[in-house]
């Protein structure tokens, strides 16, 4: 059934290049809206609906959602489709109550490490945010870049450090000019790349393995448990311990905070809601090779070094699809991973302006700050570089971080909810919740590591706090955020661009 | 092959209305922000009366989710003809983006 199919190399460059240029052009014609740190890390809090939509179904469609939902359903059949995809959707709308509270309380937020800040008003509290803040979004670059290693690796048999450099040139290049705008509007194109693509090159693929139905009974033959929904040892393995890590990525992930504080205010909660639930169709979709790897008989020799991840790009580079099919294939997960990738590297410059250089240096002029947000772009992408080309297990080291991330889940939420909750009490579980729950997870297992994890983090945060009888006045939120806003053109200034003699010209604050 | 023809033809159809909507979009939030007056109106809609944020009707939403994936899943689990839905609802998404440009252009 499955001979591989002999694509040139220079066709997977050509794919990767190609469509780096289309994202290029995009955030070319984007700059020319972007004058101001502001608009940089915020675009003026005017993302609407659609963009709103079309750029968080994108960010979320990372490699995880297109290739591991094929591999998900290949090892577990559809009960690990149902435990990948069904926490994913909803960790997108768990962050509807969240961003909603917390919009609310501070309606002109930049990061959520700004609102631990501010929140806390200790050193230590901030610096726990920041620094998990920081890995996760590294996290996230390392394994789309991962990602789209794997695709042109299985399909095109490319270098990996060709591909890795390549990529992070390319998608460096392109969120370097405009910032959260250019993200927005390449993450919503994004996400049309992706669907229908997707539906076109599942379809033909069903078709060329002989139709759903011959798939459905090899499938069976393969063995009954694998159209089971609700099988025990998928929750036990790897369900549970997944759909918790989830909703920790997406609640103390930056890249939505970021877009929750950007969006036109009326539309933030339905931005969430739709995005979450069309979110959905997408896994699903390109779940079903994983099915088709199943009846296709490809054993874990045939995926080699790739593991399980390769399914996808497996049975679509040996089944004879036309050229043109397996190039959309590839552009899909390409895609995917630019997007989430420059989503991170714009969340990642957001942190950089508000947390890092306005508080090192309160009084910085903001020709000085603007510069200083879009230079953070190419040295997270040079810091990309070296890790992921020095030869370390990145995978796993992302793995453990989103595992240490999850101690966030709690604190994050008590800090958005409960004015009791204090300084000493997040420190503290976040610490204690990680020095207990890593060895346990090393040990033992993930899922009683997790277990551990959230169980620490839960009792210490509401002991911690209950002992303290303190109270924290949201308001103070409202009016600290107030004081602390980026320059923002003046009402009669124009927002067209500026002559660029007269941009040169702009006077600097002494510092 | 109709079916994936069939899905040719309707992913061009919503590609190319998807992409006009967008530009359109992105051409009116440029405008927007070309006009100074619109700027003040930003800066006043960037702090939310309570009223604006409404959750009322996030955990059905959320629960209705949940409901209607599992269902697809335990649909595919039982029919092969059920596999045929996934395809054309990952174009739904793109539609899903479509009717929230129009919602946009109110």
């Amino acid at each position: 059934m499955l001979s591989p199919s002999s694509l040139p190399a220079w066709l997977g460059i050509a794919l990767m290049v190609g469509l780096g240029a289309l994202m290029l052009t995009i955030a070319l014609s984007v700059k020319r809206m972007v004058l101001t740190t502001h608009d940089f890390i915020i675009a003026d809090r005017r993302i609407g609906l659609g963009f709103g939509v079309g750029s968080v179904i994108a960010i979320w469609t990372w490699s995880m959602a297109v290739m591991l939902s094929s591999a998900q359903a290949y090892t577990w059949g559809t009960s690990g489709l149902l435990w990948f995809v069904v926490p994913n959707g909803l960790a997108v709308i768990a962050m509807v109550p969240f961003a909603v509270h917390l919009r609310r309380r501070m309606p002109t937020g930049y990061t959520i490490v700004e609102f631990i800040r501010e929140r806390f008003q200790t050193t230590p509290a901030t610096l726990v945010m920041l620094v998990a803040m920081i890995f996760l979004l590294l996290g996230s670059i390392f394994l789309n870049l991962f990602g789209v290693v794997l695709v042109t690796g299985v399909v095109f048999g490319l270098d990996k450090t060709v591909v890795l450099l390549l990529t992070i040139a390319i998608v460096t290049v392109y969120a370097y000019f405009g910032g959260l705008w250019t993200s927005t509007i390449t993450a919503t194109m994004t996400t049309l790349l992706v669907t229908v693509p997707a539906a076109v090159v599942v379809l033909y693929v069903l078709h060329k393995a002989g139709g759903a139905g011959f798939v459905f009974e090899r499938v069976k033959d393969a063995g009954p448990e694998k159209l089971e929904v609700l099988r025990g040892d998928t929750a036990a393995s790897f369900g549970l311990t997944f759909a918790l890590g989830l909703l920790a990525v997406s609640m103390a992930d930056q890249a939505f905070w970021q877009k929750a504080w950007a969006m036109r205010p009326q539309n933030l909660a339905r931005t969430f809601i739709w995005a979450g639930l069309w979110f959905y169709p997408i896994p699903l979709c390109l779940g079903l090779l994983g099915f088709v790897g199943i009846a296709a008989g490809v054993g874990a020799a045939d995926l080699g070094a790739f593991g399980t991840g390769g399914v996808g790009p497996y049975v679509v580079s040996h089944l004879g699809l036309p050229v043109l099919v397996v190039a959309l294939y590839v552009l899909i997960i390409v895609n995917a991973c630019y997007s989430a990738m420059d989503g991170a590297f714009s969340a990642l410059s957001s942190l950089v302006a508000i947390d890092i250089v306005k508080r090192v240096r309160p009084d910085v002029g903001e020709r000085t700050l603007f510069r200083l947000t879009k230079v953070s772009i190419p040295v997270a992408g040079l810091v990309g570089a070296i890790v992921v080309s020095s030869g370390i297990d990145y995978v796993k080291l992302v793995n453990v971080t989103f595992f240490v991330d999850s101690s966030l889940i709690i604190p994050l939420g008590l800090a958005i909810f409960w004015p009791r909750y204090t300084s000493r009490a997040f420190i503290a579980s976040v610490l204690l919740a990680v020095a207990i729950g890593v060895p346990i997870r090393e040990t033992v297992s993930e899922l009683w590591g997790l277990v551990a994890l959230l169980g620490v983090s839960l009792l210490v945060s509401v002991t911690a706090s209950l002992l303290q009888r303190e109270r924290f006045d949201y308001r103070r939120l409202r009016r600290q955020d107030e004081l602390d806003g980026l320059a923002k053109p003046q009402a009669g200034e124009p927002h067209g661009p500026p002559p660029a003699v007269e941009a040169e010209a702009k006077p600097e604050p002494a510092t | 092959m109709t079916l994936v023809i069939a899905a040719v033809v309707a992913g061009a159809v919503v590609a190319t209305a998807y992409v006009a909507l967008a530009v359109e979009s992105f051409r009116r939030v440029r405008r927007e922000l070309a006009s100074s007056a619109a700027h003040d109106a930003s800066a006043s809609s960037s702090t939310p009366g309570a009223d604006e944020l409404g959750t009322g009707s996030f955990a059905w939403r959320a629960g209705a989710g949940v409901i209607a994936s599992t269902c697809l899943i335990v649909a595919i689990s039982h029919a092969a003809s059920a596999w045929y839905i996934l395809p054309y609802l990952a174009i739904g998404s793109s539609l899903a983006v479509i009717t929230a440009f129009m919602l946009d252009r109110r």
